[in-house]
């Protein structure tokens, strides 16, 4: 090994750093080279030096009030944490009310819009004619075409649709005579109040219809004057009619 | 002191710590909650945290910060820990990476004195000896602050400290030649350091 190489590895080899076997070669080389063997020791000293200076300077004073300072911030996070936790659980609950409220609004508006079938009335064998009674060409309805279901709600929000028809075409399905009459509106979006969008299903297809009937279910769809109102309206026929436009006036009173 | 030859490249194991030492079962009490025993915990091992991080930050008050940090994250991850495992390994890891933030956040190492150090030392009836004393600490601060935060911490910990160097490479996360490598570089400019500050008018090699 040249000097140069030596020297590389004193500062590894004066910290006990070398492989068993390097050692040997290093040592056996400083017993030989004054040169080396003085950077040697000049690193040993350097070590020496540095080990007995450093030793910090502080009493027992200084690490008691260091013990002191360790214990004030535990017992600070400690108490600390049960008001994370106060926090926590009031903005849990605040969230789980303003859900339970959310969903109760929108079962209450679901339920309004139910709570407008009210009523019922016209069924069986009531004649239905809807325009003037002295129209020529109006059939004759039959007894068994149109059926309201009878509900039961609250008279408070129900809205009541008097649909007064000012014009009569031969081979219009049948209606039932909406005047005085309250009919069963359906919104056709539950959650969505009444009032907002005002879309209705009036629906006079009856569950008790007999089987053997096999009735046709014909749907129509009536926009009125008013933008936000459209009316729906299923009408279960034993013999199918041709469908023509109807001009209705309603009026929705509250 | 080191003394130790090891084997090149040979990655430690993982030392098991004997389940009846005092340490242990200071650990364990402490875990369950037992406050006095942790407060052993600190007086046990005190004195050589704050050594550490004088030794990494050159500066008494970041001393006591680091050292302060560095039990109250004891404290906070003692019920993590393996009592089984060695107990001062894992605390040397956390003052040595204490001190990394707390010298990351401040920047370069303070090489200003002491003066906390020296108005500790006025009772003392030796002023002279601790003058010098206090001088050479101050010195021993500059070495330090010529070396990188790697090769301070593998200095410290292996020189001062006289950590084996498989320990100091599982601490710091890092390889035993890696660490080798480190610790070369500082004690060379220890030296440097050493010979232009104590022995200026020696010759250079």
């Amino acid at each position: 090994m040249t000097c140069t190489h030596i020297q590389d590895l004193l500062p590894l080899f004066t910290g006990g750093d070398l492989s068993l076997q390097k050692a040997d070669s290093v040592r056996a080389h400083l017993f030989a080279c004054q040169d080396c063997s003085s950077a040697a020791a000049d690193y040993e000293a350097s070590q020496s030096w540095l080990s007995s200076s450093s030793k910090p300077n502080f009493d027992d004073l200084f690490f008691e009030s260091l013990r002191e300072s360790v214990w004030r911030d535990i017992r600070t996070e400690a108490n600390a944490a049960p008001r994370a936790s106060a926090w926590t659980w009031l903005l849990a609950t605040v969230t789980l009310a303003l859900l339970c409220a959310g969903v109760f609004i929108a079962r209450r508006d679901a339920s309004r819009g139910k709570g407008t079938q009210i009523q019922p009335p016209i069924v069986g064998e009531e004649a239905h004619r809807v325009g003037p009674s002295d129209s020529s060409g109006a059939r004759e309805p039959s007894p068994k075409t149109i059926e309201t279901r009878r509900t039961r709600g609250s008279m408070s929000n129900v809205k009541r649709l008097h649909v007064l028809t000012t014009r009569w075409e031969p081979g219009l399905p049948e209606l039932p005579s909406m005047r005085n009459h309250l009919v069963e509106a359906i919104p056709l979006t539950p959650l969505i109040p009444m009032t907002v969008l005002g879309t209705f299903v009036l629906t006079a297809s009856s569950n008790r219809l007999p089987v053997e009937t096999s009735p046709v279910l014909r749907r129509m769809e009536i926009q009125t004057s008013d933008p936000t109102v459209r009316i729906i309206w299923l009408v279960a026929e034993e013999t199918p009619r041709p469908l023509v436009d109807l001009d209705l006036d309603i009026n929705i009173n509250e | 002191m080191p003394g130790e030859a090891t084997g090149i490249g040979l990655m430690p194991q993982q030392l098991k710590v004997d389940d009846e030492t005092p340490i242990t079962r200071l650990i364990v009490r402490a875990q369950s909650g037992d406050t006095t025993a942790f407060d052993e915990l600190m007086i046990a091992h005190e004195r050589r945290v704050v050594a550490i991080a004088w030794r990494m930050l050159g500066n008494r008050e970041e001393a006591r910060d680091a050292a302060q940090e560095t039990f109250l994250r004891v404290y906070r991850h003692l019920h993590g820990f393996d009592s089984g495992r060695d107990f001062s390994g894992w605390l040397y890891r956390i003052v040595v990476n204490v001190c990394r933030d707390q010298a990351r956040k401040r920047g370069r190492l303070s090489l200003t004195n002491d003066k906390n150090e020296v108005s500790a030392l006025a009772g003392d009836h030796d002023v002279e000896a601790d003058a010098i004393r206090t001088q050479q600490r101050a010195l021993v601060v500059r070495a330090l602050a010529t070396l990188s935060q790697k090769e301070r911490a593998a200095l410290v910990l292996r020189d001062l400290e006289g950590l084996a160097t498989e320990e100091v490479a599982r601490i710091l996360g890092s390889s035993p030649t890696t660490v080798r490598s480190q610790i070369s570089s500082a004690r060379v400019k220890i030296k440097e350091f050493r010979d232009r500050w104590l022995q200026p008018g020696r010759k250079e090699r």
